[in-house]
C-alpha cells in the first residue's frame, strides 16, 4: 500500500463536480428540515423548560456556531499577526 | 514483581530500549507497553504497595477503581502510539516516550504525594525530548528552522512544566507541616498548601490563562511525539484533580470557561495540530466540570470522558501527523484535497472527528453526556448552556474544520502517498475502539469508579444531539457558501500567528524586561558617572591641597617653620589659660 505509485493527477473524482457538492448540501438541508420535524413525534425528558421548545437544539446549534465563527473572525482584527511574528 | 508498582516496568523498559537497535528496538518498543499492561493486570483491585523511606511511609502503588481507569487507558494509548511510531528510526524518541508514559502511569497509581511529585516532574523532563527530537519528516533548511522553533518551544514548555512541580512541592511541604500527612487523597481547596497544589494541577490541566504551554509546544513536537504528548500529561492532571479536589465548586466555572474560550482560537488558528491542541483544551474543560460537580455520575463522566478522549484525540493527532509525515506541513492554508490519495487516513480522521463531536454511536457521545446530564440534574442552567455551546463549537472547529481543510476544501495539488502501514494499523485499531465504545459502552461503564445507572441512547437524547450537530454543520455550510462583498463569510485559513496568553511571556515580559533593563541601566550608569565625577572632584581637591605643587608641599624656610611653631604654642598657651 505504501509503495503504490502516485495516482494519476488527472483522474476526476466524484467530489470534483460542483454539481455533486450541491447534492450533498441539499441533502444536508433536507436532513435539517427532517430533524426539526421529528420534534413533533417524540416526548422530551428535559432538565430545563427551554429544552422542550420546538427545535431548540437545532436553533441553538445554528446560532451558537454562527456566533462562534463571527466572534472568532472579529478576534483576528486584534490578535492576528504575521506568521514569523515571534521569530523576529 | 508483585512489590513493583505499576509504571516502573515501562520506565525500566524504556531504559532497556536505549541499549537496543534495529529490529530488536522495534520489537522492544511494542513489547514494553504490553509487558507493563500484563504487570498491571496481575494486581487485584484494592492492592496497596507501601514503602518505608527513612521515617516516611510512602505508597508507590495504590490500585483502586479510580486509578485503574487511567491505568488501563494509558497502557492502551502507549501501545497504540508505539505501533504508530514504530517506523521512526530515532532511539532517543522511543526511550523518551516509554519513560514519559511510564511516569504518567506511575503518577496515577501514586498513593502519596512524594511519589506523585517525582513522577510529576519525570513526565516533564522525559516528554520534552519528544519536542526536541529531530524532525525527520523535514529536510534541509526547513528541518533546521523547525529544530530552532522546537528547541525554543521545548524550553518554554520545560520551564512551565517543571514550574508546576515546584508549586506542587511547595504545597506538599506546607501541607505536611500542617497535617503531618503525605497521603494523596481528597484534599479540598481549603488553605494555602492545597491552593498551591491546586495551581500545580491547574497548570498541567491547562486551566484558563495557565493553558498556553499546550498550544505552544504540542504543534512543535515530532508527528509521532505529538500523539504521545496528547495522551498523558493533561489527563494525569485531570486524574490528580479528580483524586484531590472532587466537588470543588470553583472547578465547575473554570471547566465551563475552558470548554468555551479555546474554541474561538481553534476557528482562526492555521496549524491544524494547534487547532487540535485548542480542542484538547476544550475537552479537558468537560472533565474539569465533572470533577467540580463531584457527584458519582459526574465523576464517572470525567473518568469515562478521559478514557474516550485519549483515544479520539490520539486518532486525530495520528491522522494529522500522517499528513505532516507525508507532506511536511500541517497548516490548513497549505493543505486540501488529500482525500484523493490518502483515503484511509481521511476516513480515520473522520471517525476521530465524529467521536470528539459526540455523534451518537461514537465514543464521545456516551461519555460526555454523563457530565452534561450531571450538570442538568444539578440545574446549573448557565453552565449547561455553555457546555452545549461548546459541544456545538467542538463539532464546528474540530469535527468539520480539521477533516475539511486537510482532506477536502480547495485542492492544494498535493498528492502524497497514503500513510505508512504501521500508522494505518494504529489508526484503524484506534478508530475501531472509538466506534466500539460508542456502540457498546457497557464494558467502559463497568470499569468506572461508581456504578452506572445511565442510558445514553434514548430517543430524545439521540435526536437532540443530531439536531445540535447537524445544524452546526448547516452553519458551516451557509457561512462557506454565503458571500459578502465578494468574500466568503467563513474566515479563510491564513498563514498567520494568533496571539494568546503566551504573548505575555514571549513578547510583553521581554519587552518590559528590556525596557526596565535599559531604563535601569541608564540610571545605574548615570549614577556611576556621577560617582566618578564626584570622586574625581574630591581627588582633584585633595591634589590641590596636598599634591606635589600644593601649598603644603612647598619648601619652607626655617624661619617660616619657627614662626608657625611659635604661633601654635601661642594658641596652646591661650587655650590652656582659658
Amino acid at each position: 500500500m505504501t509503495d503504490e505509485a502516485i495516482p494519476d493527477v488527472e483522474k476526476k473524482y466524484w467530489l470534483d463536480e460542483p454539481k455533486n457538492v450541491n447534492k450533498i448540501v441539499y441533502t444536508l438541508y433536507g436532513i435539517c428540515v427532517g430533524l426539526v420535524c421529528l420534534d413533533f413525534f417524540y416526548h422530551k425528558h428535559p432538565h430545563f423548560d427551554f429544552e422542550s421548545w420546538w427545535g431548540f437544539f437545532g436553533f441553538y446549534g445554528l446560532v451558537g456556531s454562527v456566533s462562534l465563527v463571527m466572534v472568532s473572525k472579529a478576534m483576528r482584527i486584534v490578535l492576528m499577526r504575521k506568521e514569523d511574528y515571534y521569530d523576529e | 514483581m508483585s512489590s513493583l508498582p505499576p509504571g516502573i516496568l515501562m520506565i525500566l523498559g524504556g531504559l532497556v530500549l536505549a541499549l537496543l537497535r534495529g529490529r530488536a528496538l522495534q520489537v522492544g518498543f511494542l513489547l514494553v507497553p504490553l509487558l507493563s499492561a500484563w504487570h498491571l493486570l496481575s494486581f487485584p483491585e484494592g492492592t496497596e504497595i507501601t514503602l518505608r523511606f527513612f521515617s516516611y511511609e510512602l505508597m508507590p502503588g495504590r490500585i483502586d477503581k479510580l486509578s485503574l481507569v487511567w491505568g488501563y487507558i494509558f497502557h492502551i494509548a502507549a501501545f497504540l502510539t508505539a505501533v504508530y511510531a514504530v517506523h521512526v528510526k530515532d532511539r532517543g524518541q522511543h526511550v523518551a516516550a516509554m519513560i514519559y508514559a511510564g511516569s504518567a502511569i506511575g503518577a496515577v497509581f501514586a498513593g502519596d504525594m512524594i511519589t506523585l511529585f517525582v513522577y510529576w516532574e519525570l513526565t516533564a523532563v522525559a516528554s520534552v525530548f519528544l519536542i526536541w527530537a529531530k524532525p525527520t519528516h523535514l529536510e534541509g533548511e526547513a528541518r533546521d528552522e523547525q529544530m530552532r522553533r522546537s528547541f525554543r518551544a521545548g524550553l518554554r514548555y520545560l520551564v512551565i512544566q517543571v514550574g508546576s512541580g515546584v508549586f506542587l512541592l511547595a504545597g506538599i511541604l506546607l501541607h505536611y507541616q500542617k497535617t503531618g500527612s503525605l497521603a494523596f487523597t481528597k484534599l479540598g481547596l481549603v488553605d494555602l498548601a492545597t491552593g498551591l497544589i491546586f495551581i500545580a494541577f491547574g497548570i498541567k490541566a491547562a486551566f484558563p490563562l495557565l493553558h498556553n504551554w499546550l498550544q505552544d509546544a504540542y504543534p512543535e513536537a515530532t508527528p509521532t511525539g505529538a500523539v504521545f504528548l496528547s495522551a498523558f500529561t493533561t489527563k494525569m492532571a485531570i486524574y490528580a484533580l479528580a483524586r484531590a479536589f472532587p466537588g470543588t465548586e470553583l472547578l465547575i466555572y473554570l471547566g465551563a470557561l475552558m470548554t468555551a474560550f479555546p474554541i474561538f482560537f481553534a476557528v482562526i488558528v492555521n496549524d491544524l495540530r494547534r487547532v487540535l491542541a485548542y480542542s484538547l483544551n476544550n475537552q479537558l474543560g468537560f472533565m474539569v466540570v465533572g470533577v467540580g460537580i463531584g457527584t458519582e455520575m459526574s465523576l464517572n463522566g470525567t473518568a469515562s470522558h478521559a478514557f474516550a478522549h485519549i483515544l479520539y484525540k490520539a486518532l486525530l493527532f495520528m491522522s494529522i501527523g500522517a499528513v505532516l509525515h507525508r507532506t511536511g506541513t500541517a497548516k490548513g492554508s497549505e493543505l486540501g484535497g488529500l482525500y484523493k490519495t490518502m483515503p484511509w487516513t481521511t476516513a480515520f480522521c473522520i471517525v476521530g472527528a465524529a467521536s470528539i463531536s459526540a455523534f451518537p454511536f461514537f465514543s464521545g457521545f456516551v461519555t460526555k453526556s454523563l457530565v452534561m446530564t450531571a450538570a442538568g440534574e444539578g440545574h446549573m442552567t448557565v453552565v449547561w448552556l455553555v457546555l452545549l455551546f461548546a459541544s456545538a463549537g467542538v463539532f464546528h472547529h474540530s469535527g468539520i474544520k480539521i477533516p475539511f481543510f486537510a482532506f477536502f476544501s480547495h485542492d492544494s495539488g498535493k498528492r502524497p502517498k497514503e500513510a505508512p502501514l504501521n500508522m494505518l494499523i494504529a489508526m484503524g485499531v484506534t478508530a475501531f475502539l472509538c466506534i466500539a465504545i460508542g456502540v457498546y459502552p457497557k464494558p467502559l461503564y463497568n470499569i468506572l469508579p461508581y456504578a452506572v445507572d445511565f442510558q445514553p441512547y434514548t430517543t430524545s437524547h439521540v435526536i437532540n444531539q443530531y439536531q445540535l450537530l447537524i445544524f452546526s454543520a448547516l452553519a458551516f455550510t451557509l457561512l462557506n457558501r454565503t458571500k459578502f462583498r465578494g468574500k466568503k463569510l467563513y474566515p479563510p485559513e491564513l498563514r498567520s500567528t494568533v496571539l494568546d496568553s503566551d504573548w505575555t511571556y514571549r513578547k510583553l515580559v521581554p519587552a518590559v524586561g528590556g525596557y526596565v533593563a535599559r531604563a535601569g541601566g541608564s540610571v545605574w550608569f548615570g549614577f556611576l558617572a556621577a560617582a566618578r565625577r564626584a570622586l574625581q572632584g574630591l581627588f582633584g581637591l585633595a591634589y590641590r591641597f596636598s599634591g606635589p605643587s600644593s601649598f603644603i608641599a612647598r619648601t619652607w624656610t626655617a624661619g617660616q617653620i619657627v614662626f608657625f611653631a611659635v604661633l601654635m604654642l601661642g594658641f596652646y598657651l591661650l587655650f590652656y589659660f582659658l
